[in-house]
């Protein structure tokens, strides 16, 4: 009786309490078979943060968590210079698991050194150094900063847990004290210890009472240019760096460039009647966007003078001003500022304009998701206009702003691309087109549900296949496409435009973004393979990865 | 018709001009500092009077064509304190250059203070660099010979560890690390500290749904650690007292300052708060615990439905102190703790109302009705020593009595300020305790009266005060320090600087023997730190002062590295 009772009780606690797993396993540098220390998070996929399990990964990179409840879990590393990393799939861990030999990669981080000097040659404190990632958006380049230092009092930076990858670099200084009308501006940065980033404002009057200090470049009206690697105040022109895992970049000496503040002033005109026109804002950006290097001017609209305005400190460059007055009135205006004040700048706000327009070819009725965008050519904060295709084929864009646009679709299915885009009797599929008023004709658009399919298989140099990896096809330093490869290493493109692409494989982890930057796909397209498509037709393709 | 204002015009061109020409040096020294950017402004000008120039390679700079008046020139260099002609030390102002029409003024020096740098590693146990430690340069400051250290610059560890503390202006530096904050777990929310920019909205944290967070693999192992990093002080102390300060030359660079980091275990502090009024669990209370001692870092948060949970305690002495949020309601309660290496649990405050402490201000020899004391109205401040939240201040009344409603709890000092610079207190009583010796102790309603009497008869004392070259010296700080048994009257403490012809006049002295100094350029108010008049003992010059005594003394200014 008692044995009976026991085995019950036995087989009672087996079922009800589940014996805790154990998971065994290491952490190694990229490429080698170097151990890594770090710290170990074990997280539920389907439960809470406080389910959540840590170890540390020892000098010879070994870490143990035992004890651990059954269920799927996701297993992270991190260790000091390396990259987050994530063991490659999801763990499932049944009562009593032993899982051992977890091998999880991690990719050491990269640094960038240099230093910035002024003219001549004295080491510059306190500048702002950048680690930029570009991006394209509406066939424009910008900058988003994704690592930041400042200078010593040497003058040298050090930018550091950098992953590997291309990176632009930039230095500026940050704004200096300015003079706004009596108002004596210093600008106050970030910091650990500040409330905020912002700026102190004093009374000039009160300062010039008691004879104190005012720093000699708000008297001067100076201003310093952002700087961007290899040396060049042109953003245009700045060259991007190919930063390998644990490696270290020396970009030299940037040497800063300061010069005076140029002033645009001018006035907002309203089109209609061609008076001035009072209550419009006003913004100003950079062209092209640089997300942290520059702050931007404030406009200045005089209240005696409804209508004018002044933009003071600019820095010589390409600038992109945005005028609008409620949801009737806008311009969009491109402005290069060299070393001169601008004066008389008038910025004429037209009305919005509307354009109609049909989409044929095949069941367009089955394209409930697809729209017709109007992709603007200055940017700025002028976003596309866009307008849902209706069953019958129809649209309407709305709200467009005066200026040059390009037609683009999106929300099609992969298959369908634009075969042709005429407004009236003009050819605008690829082309830039000009509105200034209403259209006087539809904007007809065809479109072809017959795209060409491209089917890749990536392997590395020793023929294993490569899942994640991103495949790109691109015609003239365009993007056209890209894709990411399965854990099968393959990929799949349709709905290509008849032509004659590249096609290749990098062996960096850049996102999407980055390809639609010319010089980054010039970096890799000499090294891509030539690929020609015809209406509807496949192509198999066979791609080696890129080793950095 | 032409001719007139050509001829005005050659006229004005030839008539001379005021001038100043000058050159930039070293402090201490006769070597040029070149390009340094110079700023002229003309007290009660206008922008356009400002002038900027550069100096050549010389040091040498001229400014031409200066209309008459008084002006300031501050000069500003890479590598050197921000300098205004005439100034002595880094934190004070210069002297005004008075320009006649015509004049040329030649010869004139500024002396730049050059900045140090304070550099180094951080390591953990293992010898491993780490990095994103912010290590800071801090300054002792004195309140009421309480020392505190005040962060002026800081820098964080790169990825080798190295860190470089630079823009030094010379002086004693205490060195501290602490690693930047982490990401942390607030019950279910993961909350990520952030350096507030205008980017991300000034915010000072990001806050993600815990299940969000580990949805985007973004979270740090460190949030589970029931562990939390100590300040570790030059030379490798997390005990603030024993901290050593070191002496930073002008444009001295100090490297080899190395530290390590240091972790201890927490523990939490629950419990609950009652309001003593209504027996009911309190609301809108924020409830602290404060460590005791010099650094007296502390935690807080808000009780919810009366109870609270403070996370992140380490050992050691502290008050756990509840305080009502309302401005109407102002209740208090405190409670001394000792944290070990356990949780704290069912802790019980009782909030209870203030205190009323009423009192009476005399000035000897003065009726509350005479106009000069009407004029000499002070403020009575109390300031918390053990006690928690903050000070009260108020203003005697025109017949002499003040009343200070609210008072907690605990012992306070005595501050008496906006008091005309002649008069002194000569007693402060509360009960039978002498307040100016000791701290006004609060436990429970005062039955008795505060009497304070102060006397418009203090003593005066002028100094004249000489540098090396036996030359008078401007700008330089005068502190007369009470005798040795009178070391703890903050209030006996006088201060000033010496104008430009090097004299100095102190006033609202009580009798009693002191000592003056003069030094070039010291910290404000470290003579209260006994620990570092004692390194200036011998160069104080007696004086003594009975009731209302005058007394004139020369004095030799200290010099920086003395």
């Amino acid at each position: 009786m008692n044995a009976i009772l026991l085995l019950s009780l036995v087989l009672l606690f087996s079922q009800a309490a589940p014996v805790g797993a154990l998971l065994e396993g290491s952490l190694v540098k990229l490429g080698t078979r170097e151990p890594v220390r770090g710290r170990i998070l074990l997280t539920k996929t389907d439960g809470s943060l406080n389910d959540s399990r840590t170890a540390v990964a020892d000098d010879n990179g070994k870490f143990v968590i035992g004890n651990i409840l059954p269920g799927n879990y996701r297993l992270f590393a991190d260790g000091e210079n390396y990259v987050r990393a994530e063991y490659g799939s999801a763990i499932a861990l049944a009562s009593g698991q032993e899982m051992r030999n977890v091998v999880v990669t991690m990719t050491p981080t990269g640094v960038i050194v240099g230093r910035v000097l002024n003219r001549s040659g004295d080491p510059l404190t306190n500048i702002y150094v950048r680690a930029l990632k570009p991006a394209y958006r509406q066939g424009e380049r910008s900058f988003t900063s994704v690592g930041q230092a400042q200078t010593n009092d040497l003058g040298e930076f050090r930018l550091y847990g950098l992953r590997p990858g291309l990176y632009f670099v930039s230095v500026a200084p940050y704004d200096p004290p300015r003079i706004e009308g009596q108002t004596y501006i210093v600008p106050t940065p970030p910091c650990l210890d500040c409330r905020g980033e912002g700026q102190a404002e004093m009374s000039l009057v009160r300062l010039l009472a008691t004879g104190d200090f005012i720093d000699p470049r708000a008297v001067e009206g100076a201003v310093s240019l952002p700087v961007y690697f290899p040396g060049t105040t042109d953003p245009a022109t700045a060259r991007p760096i190919v930063l390998e895992a644990g490696t270290m970049f020396n970009a030299g000496d940037f040497i800063a460039v300061a010069t005076r503040g140029v002033a645009v002033r001018g006035r907002i005109i309203n089109y209609l009647n061609g008076q001035m026109l009072a209550g419009a804002s006003i913004q100003v950006d950079t062209r092209p966007r640089a997300s942290g290097s520059v702050s931007l001017r404030s406009v200045r609209l005089d209240p005696n003078n409804p209508g004018a305005f002044e933009i003071a400190g600019l820095v010589p460059g390409s600038y992109i001003l945005t005028s609008r007055l409620g949801d009737d009135l806008a311009a969009t205006t491109a402005l290069e500022v060299r070393d001169r004040d601008i004066e008389n700048l008038d910025i004429v706000l037209r009305p919005l304009i509307k354009v109609t327009g049909r989409l044929a070819g095949g069941n367009v009725a089955g394209l409930t998701q697809t729209r017709i965008l109007l992709q603007p050519q200055l940017g700025g904060i002028m976003t596309p206009q866009s307008a849902v295709v209706q069953l019958d084929g129809t649209f309407t864009i709305s709200s467009v702003v005066a200026g040059d646009y390009r037609i683009a679709m999106a929300g099609a299915p992969k298959s369908w691309y634009m075969k042709t885009a005429r407004l009236g009797t003009t050819d605008v599929l690829d082309r830039v087109v000009r509105l200034e008023g209403e259209p006087k004709s539809h904007l007809e658009v065809l479109i072809s549900g017959n795209g060409a399919t491209l089917d890749v298989i990536v392997r590395d140099d020793q023929q294993r296949p490569v899942p994640q990896a991103m495949v790109i096809l691109a015609a003239a330093k365009s993007l056209a496409l890209t894709a990411t490869t399965d854990p099968s290493g393959r990929a799949h493109m349709e709905g290509i435009v008849p032509g004659a692409y590249k096609v290749f494989a990098p062996g960096n982890r850049e996102g999407e973004g980055i390809w639609q930057d010319p010089d980054v796909l010039g970096l890799y397209e000499n090294r891509g393979l030539e690929i020609r498509f015809t209406e509807g037709g496949n192509q198999n393709v066979e791609l080696t990865v890129i080793s950095e | 018709m032409k001719t007139i204002p050509i001829v005005l015009a050659l006229f004005l061109l030839q008539v001379p001009q005021a001038s100043i020409k000058g050159r930039v040096v070293r402090l201490g020294t006769d070597s040029p500092v070149a390009r340094a950017r110079l700023a002229l402004t003309r007290i009660q000008g206008q922008l356009t009077d400002t002038r900027t120039v550069t100096t050549g390679e010389n040091g040498e700079f001229s400014i031409p064509n200066l209309a008459r008046g008084q002006y300031r020139l501050f000069a500003e260099r890479e590598g050197y304190v921000r300098t205004e002609y005439g100034q002595r030390g880094a934190s004070r102002t210069g002297t005004v250059i008075t320009v006649a029409d015509p004049q040329e003024i030649r010869y004139l020096v500024v002396s730049m203070i050059p900045t140090g740098v304070i550099a180094g590693r951080v390591r953990d146990a293992n010898g491993h660099p780490i990095r994103n430690v912010v290590v800071r340069a801090l300054k002792a400051v004195y309140r009421e010979g309480q020392r505190s250290l005040n962060s002026q610059q800081m820098a964080e560890t790169n990825d080798l560890g190295e860190y470089r503390i630079f823009g030094l202006p010379p002086g004693l530096y205490f060195v501290s690390a602490l690693p930047r904050p982490g990401p942390r777990l607030e019950g279910d929310v993961y909350v990520v500290p952030t350096i507030p920019t205008r980017a991300n909205g000034n915010r000072r944290e990001t806050r993600t749904p815990g299940t969000d967070a580990v949805a985007a693999g973004i979270v740090d192992p460190g949030v589970f650690d029931r562990e939390t990093f100590l300040t570790v002080y030059y030379p490798g102390t997390t005990d603030i007292t024993t901290a050593v300060p070191m002496n930073l030359q002008p444009g001295a660079t100090v490297s080899g300052i190395d530290l390590g980091i240091a972790r201890s275990s927490t523990v939490n502090i629950r419990g609950r708060v009652i309001n003593g009024v209504t027996g009911q669990p309190a609301e809108n209370v924020v409830v602290s615990v404060i460590q005791q001692g010099e650094g007296r870092n502390g935690r807080s948060g808000q009780a919810a439905l009366g109870w609270f949970d403070i996370p992140g305690v380490t050992a050691g002495s502290y008050e756990v102190t509840a305080q009502t949020i309302s401005a109407t309601e102002r209740l208090f309660a405190r409670m001394p703790i000792e944290v070990s290496d356990r949780d704290i649990e069912n802790l019980s405050l009782i909030l209870q109302p203030g205190f009323t402490l009423t009192g009476r201000f005399t000035v000897e020899g003065l009726s509350a009705g005479n106009n000069n004391f009407k004029i000499g109205r002070p403020f009575v401040q109390l300031e918390p020593g053990t006690a928690f939240g903050g000070g009260y201040s108020v203003r005697v009344g025109s017949d002499g009595a003040f009343t200070v409603s609210n008072l907690n709890p605990g012992d306070y000092r005595l501050r008496i300020v906006a008091m005309p610079q002649t008069w002194y207190i000569k007693s402060a009583v509360f009960g039978t305790t002498n307040v100016l010796e000791t701290r006004l102790h609060v436990e429970a309603e005062p039955r008795t009266s505060f009497n304070i009497v102060v006397s418009a008869n203090g003593g005066v004392l002028d100094a004249l005060v000489l540098d090396a070259e036996r030359q008078p010296a401007q700008g330089v700080t005068v502190a007369l320090v009470p005798g040795l048994p009178r070391r703890d009257r903050y209030d006996l403490y006088k201060t000033s600087a010496t104008d430009a012809s090097g004299r100095v006049r102190l006033q609202g002295i009580a009798p009693g023997e002191y000592k003056a100094f003069a030094w070039v350029d010291i910290d404000a108010d470290s003579w209260q730190d006994s620990s570092i008049i004692r390194l200036y003992e011998h160069r104080g010059e007696p004086v003594q002062f009975d009731e209302g005594e005058r007394r004139s003394i020369t004095l030799n200014v200290i010099g920086r590295s003395q």
